[in-house]
């Protein structure tokens, strides 16, 4: 296994609109969305990034796929870094990195066919008409959906949305990428359609040598398709290990709160107060220090002045708090 | 309810009185005063062009023939319930977040003190963390207010947190209903035993979810006999000749399948991902 992506120091500061006072200050106030990211992922691999809205998960995928230039910090796919790529090494970068959407209900164009919407990504690449129908089929098979024929001619209104999200990852597997980055794939999906999609997927990475990155904020569902968890607070990492360690063994207190908060689907459950307060800080003036100590059970006085470096607390295991023993 | 669609039959008696198919007038008399809903999605469902408050002003005065001058306490006493900030009850939506559009739903709904919520997802667009404070805010209220609450939902986990008794349906029809306990723990229909199936637990090992193979029938045409019957594993001949009755048990649990009587059988050869392979 090689590495893949390396995501080096990555920021993404959004400017917004200027008070009158911020302008005579000369303040430049901005929402920082991602602010000092960094992670690896290797050929193969399947990440998740977990958090809350605004912690920046969604922009971290955009930013690997080049939708979006970072402020600062780069990215590396196969040790070519994605900024300067331009006109034909760009369209090659596009077919190797693929977007699964959220919502399959709005990720298809409801005037074009199965077909039209699944031929379109290999007009974009230039691909030779005699091969569409192969790959379409190819592909579909990959996506386990059956009767090809009877899908294709069909607009997006006639399918279920079971259906659809295999269409619609058909539509980022048709061209064979080497990676995907799926944001929160199943959470507009019913419960037993959920468990087959994430089944799927789950198998399409056994099966080929596609790696992943899949954004969402609920844990239960990473956990079925990714081996390794990123979980993000206001623009950082706060914890990386492998998910298992992070399910049973949460270090960073914002990751037990978040498992705290999962639901689980059983009468018998003993749940205590939620071990945190309040809301998502507003990212145009992130708290000092440690970003989370404002919410945080355990903060102690250093919290607030000291911003913790994620460091290792145990092999492939790393933490971001003052308070977690380090290896 | 759409225009087109109507009433076919039956009957809906709410507080002793027949509502199914019952005239606007008065249907009015009874929505917000004493059966109130809130909306899927209610992050989307408030006016972006109205301050926080005054959705529920135009509720207190046009329904509640509350006087202008006293809206503003009710307001914040509502907001205040609902855990938001009264303070800022001449916000626009966008200022909020999603959690707090939520409760603003709720503290709608609340306003001229309903006998009755129905909350449609309340809260299935939201973050795990805001969703928990959001149920434990629904939990609190529906004590405090001596409230009865229908939750509509797709959510397992949201049914065994906040709920007391569950009805499981399935194509337009009940399937099974009873305590949430006996349903969740000891499901006698083969569609509850799937759906169960289907959830991921995190307080569990990582094991297979298991889906319910195909789909949803064709409501136009659905399929004679027991509706889910193609999909059951366990289903029987007869299963897709006779539609199974919803029979009521001592303790209250009902279940409307066939192979009821089998049900200790079923649950165990239910274990088996293998018995849902399509």
């Amino acid at each position: 296994m090689g590495r893949l992506i390396t995501v080096d120091d990555l920021k993404k500061h959004y400017p917004v609109s200027r008070s009158l006072k911020e302008m005579v200050n000369g303040e430049r106030p901005a929402v920082r969305a991602l602010d000092g990211v960094s992670f690896e992922l290797e050929e193969r691999e399947s990440i998740g990034l977990l958090g809350e809205s605004g912690c920046g998960k969604t922009t971290t995928g955009r930013l690997i796929l080049k939708l979006e230039e970072p402020t600062s910090g780069s990215v590396t796919v196969d040790g070519q870094p994605i900024a300067r790529l331009k006109g034909k090494a760009l369209k090659e970068f596009r077919k190797q990195a693929q977007l699964v959407f959220q919502n399959p209900f709005d990720a298809l164009n409801p005037r074009l066919t199965m077909e039209q919407s699944l031929s379109e990504p290999l007009i974009n690449a230039g691909a030779p008409k005699a091969e569409f129908s192969d790959r379409i089929a190819a592909v579909m098979k990959q996506a386990r959906l059956p009767r090809i024929k009877e899908v294709l001619p069909k607009y997006p209104h006639q399918l279920s949305g079971g259906q659809l999200q295999r269409i619609v990852l058909a539509r980022a597997l048709i061209l064979g990428p080497r990676f995907i980055v799926a944001d929160e794939p199943v959470s507009m999906l019913d419960v037993s359609v959920r468990a087959d999609i994430l089944n799927l997927m789950r198998d399409i990475q056994r099966e080929s040598s596609l790696s992943a990155i899949y954004i969402s904020h609920d844990l239960a569902l990473v956990r079925y398709v990714a081996k390794r968890t990123l979980v993000m607070y206001l623009g950082r990492i706060v914890e990386d290990g492998p998910t298992e360690e992070i399910v049973l063994r949460p270090q960073h207190p914002y990751t037990k709160a978040l498992i705290a908060a999962v639901p689980v689907p059983r009468v018998d459950q003993d749940r205590g107060p939620l071990p945190i307060k309040g809301n998502v800080p507003d990212a145009r003036r992130p708290p000092s220090g440690c970003r989370f100590h404002d919410r945080c059970p355990i903060a102690i006085a250093r919290c607030s002045v000291e911003d913790p470096a994620l460091l290792p607390s145990a092999p492939g295991h790393r933490v971001a708090c003052h308070l977690v023993a380090k290896a | 309810m759409s225009r087109s669609a109507r009433v076919a039959g039956g009957s809906i008696r709410f507080e002793g009185k027949e509502i199914a198919g019952a005239p606007p007038s008065v249907m009015q008399e009874i929505l917000w005063r004493r059966m109130a809903f809130v909306p899927q999605s209610a992050m989307n469902a408030l006016d972006p062009v109205y301050r926080g408050g005054k959705p529920i002003e135009e509720v207190l005065v046009h329904r509640g023939n509350y006087r202008r001058e006293d809206v503003p306490k009710r307001i914040a006493e509502l907001l205040e319930m609902v855990g938001r900030n009264p303070k800022r009850q001449n916000d626009y939506p966008h200022q909020f977040s999603g959690g707090m559009r939520q409760r603003v739903g709720i503290a709608l709904a609340l306003a001229l003190n309903p006998a009755l919520m129905i909350a449609d997802e309340p809260v299935t667009a939201l973050d795990v963390i805001v969703q928990r404070q959001v149920l434990d805010t629904l939990k609190d209220l529906q004590r405090r207010l001596n409230l009865s609450v229908i939750i509509v939902t797709h959510d397992i986990s949201v049914v065994a947190y906040v709920c007391d008794r569950v009805v499981v349906m399935y194509a337009g029809e009940v399937v099974e209903s009873g305590k949430v306990k006996d349903v969740l723990e000891q499901p006698v229909h083969p569609y509850t035993m799937g759906l169960t199936n289907a959830f991921p637990d995190l307080g569990r090992a990582a094991g297979t979810l298991v889906p319910i193979a195909g789909s949803p029938p064709d409501l136009r045409d659905p399929p004679p006999g027991c509706r889910i019957a193609p999909r059951c594993p366990f289903a029987e001949p007869r299963c897709a000749q006779t539609s199974p009755p919803l029979v009521t048990d001592e303790k209250g649990h009902a279940a409307a399948c066939l192979r009821a009587n089998e049900a200790p059988m079923l649950r165990e050869q239910a274990r088996d991902p293998a018995r849902w392979a399509a």
